[in-house]
């Protein structure tokens, strides 16, 4: 647990305004990388100019952003956040 | 001549290269750039005056001293107080309305009392009080909006009482910018015997405020907001309220004696003179020194010059972001009634996914409630984005948002 979150994520945290969304800011060096595996794991529902991919993994939707920053929604806490990234980018 | 691109010279941030792109910071409701003036005030105090105030013979001191005391004297005279003996300095505005909450709350608010605050209010306008609520058991009531925002007169009329201890209001929304008519205000309550506090945040860098115009009994607002240093906030307070509350926080500074009864084995303790009084423990002297020069710079520029030049910017992207179909902005259309702070959203995204869009071109702006909940309910949206101008802003920049706007939803519409 935590070691893929280790390499690829620089930090995250909760934000406000939206029910239990959380923003991601990816390691500057691993960003293609991190980006590439989650796009080969989760479904994607909209792309938006190659600059953003909504998308779908098991019950949760985020918004990825070529730029290295994803924004989670629907996730209860942060282990929850921590295991689901544990998943999509090993 | 007001002249913005020559106010940029003075700030080095604005120069920085993000994502390939000049910054355009636009979140200046959150918290204001720092002028070269005020970063060299900082790094003199440091370099050539650095000790701890009062109660010390040696030079440094004395000027450690004498600044801190004069950015008191400033701040008074910048909003036309009596005296230094008026002006508290806290962290932040927060910080002030706690201090008013708990000194003068505590003291005057019991179970069949009432407070007045209002639905555009921010979380610190809210949770001080329903904090103490709990402790004293007093009502707290919010006064409605209108559809556009502004505040219901009648619901304000309607909910003032006899019962009505104190109203806390915004000057102005942080989220719609809207300016609130605060004379009106203060008149309804004086007339009830209630007493006003009034949140300064969002006025006081940006317009004149004269206090004794206004004659609201509190007004708190923020350092770091006006071109200052964080960790400077500023409580004002009428001298016979101030005199007539307890201290907030007890430490050194705050006392005249701290003296041991042997017989009785107690401490018998004499507060301060006001202003220490309420200043407890070593306060932040560098950040008086900075402050100093901020209020210095504003008054040079002319807080009127500011307050004009921030509505025709205000109305320029108005009419920029109009055309934009998606875009829904929120807050009345008549720029008379709003400051320098637009709040909207764009159809299919989120405040959060727009605001991260417009930082690829390194433009910022503030996604999410904005510490105004209660206001976005009203609204009935989760969140918004906001984009907020100060004195460096130039129209070159709210034309970057709205073609940035305009990309984005193109991209939206595939």
């Amino acid at each position: 647990m935590d070691k893929m979150v280790n390499r690829y994520i620089k930090k995250f945290e909760k934000i406000c305004g939206e029910e239990k969304s959380y923003l991601v800011l990816l390691k500057y060096n691993f960003v293609h990388e991190a980006i590439d595996k989650i796009l080969s794991k989760g479904e994607v529902v909209e792309t938006f100019h190659g600059m953003m991919f909504k998308i779908k993994y098991r019950d949760k939707e985020m918004s990825v952003f070529r730029s290295g920053r994803i924004i989670f929604k629907g996730v209860e806490d942060s282990e929850e956040l921590k295991k689901l990234l544990d998943d999509l980018l090993a | 001549m007001f002249d913005p691109y020559r106010v940029r010279e003075d700030f080095p941030i604005l120069n920085r290269v993000i994502n390939g792109y000049k910054v355009a910071y636009l979140d200046n409701a959150a918290t204001s750039q720092k002028p070269i003036q005020v970063i060299n005030a900082i790094k003199e105090f440091y370099e050539k005056h650095n000790a701890n105030v009062h109660r010390a013979v040696h030079t440094l001191s004395q000027e450690a001293t004498e600044i801190y005391e004069d950015a008191h004297k400033e701040v008074a005279n910048f909003i036309n107080a009596d005296s230094m003996e008026e002006i508290i300095f806290v962290r932040n505005t927060t910080e002030a309305i706690n201090l008013i909450a708990y000194s003068w709350g505590l003291k005057n608010l019991d179970a069949e009392d009432e407070i007045l605050i209002t639905l555009m209010d921010h979380h610190s306008n809210i949770v001080p009080w329903y904090i103490l609520s709990k402790i004293k058991g007093f009502k707290l009531r919010f006064i409605e909006l209108n559809r556009d925002g502004t505040l219901k007169h009648d619901d304000f009329e309607n909910k003032i009482s006899e019962k009505t201890k104190i109203v806390c209001i915004p000057h102005v929304s942080n989220v719609l910018g809207i300016i609130n008519d605060v004379k009106y205000v203060v008149k309804v309550a004086h007339e009830r015997e209630a007493l006003v506090l009034l949140d300064g945040a969002q006025s006081v860098p940006h317009m004149p405020v004269d206090i004794k115009d206004i004659d609201a009994d509190f007004l708190v607002f923020s350092g770091h907001k006006m071109l200052g240093p964080t960790g400077i906030g500023i409580l004002y307070g009428k001298k016979d309220l101030l005199n007539s509350m307890e201290p907030f926080l007890g430490g050194g500074d705050m006392i005249n004696e701290v003296r041991y009864n042997q017989s009785a084995d107690r401490c018998d303790i004499e507060w301060n003179d006001l202003p220490w009084k309420f200043e407890a423990g070593t306060p932040h002297v560098a950040g008086a020194a900075g402050f100093i020069v901020a209020l210095e710079y504003l008054k040079k520029v002319g807080l009127e010059n500011i307050h004009k030049y921030e509505g025709e910017l205000t109305e320029y992207a108005l009419k920029k972001m109009e055309g934009i179909n998606s875009l829904s902005i929120y807050g009345p259309k008549n720029c008379r009634l709003r400051s320098g702070i637009i709040a909207f959203n764009i159809e299919g995204l989120s405040s959060h996914e727009l605001a991260t869009f417009l930082n690829g071109y390194s433009i910022m702006v503030r996604s999410g409630h904005h510490c105004a909940q209660p206001l976005h309910q009203t609204m009935g949206i989760p969140s918004s984005t906001r984009a907020s101008f100060y004195l460096y802003n130039t129209e070159e920049e709210i034309d970057r948002l709205a073609d940035a706007l305009k990309e984005i939803e193109m991209m939206m519409n595939g």
